[in-house]
């Protein structure tokens, strides 16, 4: 599952925001957590599961410039919306390719800017799923089973 | 001929891209209203005429398919071509959609030629003889 999560990542970032994330092994190897960050999730399969995103507020923004194609500064407002429909985005095609044939259940996805509390250091503190590293930024997906 | 356009979806970037999408595609466009779920959007169709409908899915409020059961269901409304722009890309939710009377289905991340492909097999290719269509490959979003 983590493996599909992973490719739809590579071709969501691609495709939409011209950016090429790189898997990140070793806690070490991430850029320096940051402090300011965006969240967005996605309640996914009958709100079985939770998809999140977090990325640093530096990628957020480049996100957005990219797909909005602006040359000039985005606002906050337009940085949050790119970022809670990139998360739309990746649960859609996430459960196209795990081959979904039952009912496809996509919740509203959510989004809020936050701030890095004492003792989130590591990506493990901030999600626990895969870390990657996009341009020298964070970012990080995960995938929670809400029942489990 | 000017079209009147009408984009349904909760996120205002998408809206706004897909509008731009349109613009490069070199269709002649009267109006462009706009909507952030299926209930505004009937409230845009009950004041304005619009010639073509893309749509999302899942929005709050009134989702996508609610929105077009109701356009189906006017006897003026029911006319008017709509494509869907979604995140869900089952064949079974496009087939769905088909069988429902939707006349295209992208979707998303999509391309910008993929856009124009289905808009042309609807309206029309925007450019006449001896014009040069806009290169839109290699472009994505």
């Amino acid at each position: 599952m983590l493996q599909t999560l992973k490719e739809v990542i590579f071709s969501v970032f691609e495709t939409m925001f011209f950016l090429f994330p790189e898997v990140v092994e070793n806690e070490k190897d991430l850029p320096d957590m940051p402090k300011d960050y965006f969240k967005s999730t996605l309640r996914l399969n009958d709100n079985k599961w939770l998809l999140i995103l977090l990325g640093s507020e530096k990628l957020a923004e480049a996100m957005a410039k990219n797909f909005l194609g602006h040359v000039g500064p985005v606002d906050e407002s337009e940085i949050a919306d790119v970022f809670r429909e990139a998360v739309n985005v990746i649960g859609g095609n996430f459960l196209m390719k795990l081959g979904n044939r039952d009912h496809v259940s996509l919740g509203v996805p959510e989004v809020e800017k936050c701030r890095r509390f004492p003792g989130e250091e590591t990506a493990r503190d901030f999600c626990g799923g895969l870390s990657f590293n996009v341009d020298n930024e964070f970012c990080g997906v995960c995938i929670k089973d809400i029942h489990g | 001929m000017a079209y009147n356009v009408l984009i349904v979806d909760d996120s205002p970037s998408i809206r706004l891209v897909v509008k731009k999408v349109i613009l490069m595609s070199g269709f002649d466009v009267g109006e462009y209203f706009e909507a952030a779920n299926g209930k505004d959007a009937l409230s845009v169709l009950e004041k304005n005429w619009a010639d073509i409908i893309l749509t999302d899915i899942h929005m709050p409020v009134m989702d996508g398919i609610s929105f077009f059961k109701e356009v189906l269901k006017h006897p003026i409304m029911s006319s008017i071509p709509v494509i869907f722009i979604t995140t869900e890309g089952r064949d079974e939710g496009i087939e769905e959609t088909r069988k429902m009377g939707a006349r295209g289905y992208i979707t998303k991340p999509f391309k910008p030629e993929e856009i124009r492909k289905v808009m042309v097999e609807i309206l029309g290719e925007p450019y006449g003889e001896g014009e040069d269509a806009p290169n839109l490959e290699g472009s994505d979003f």
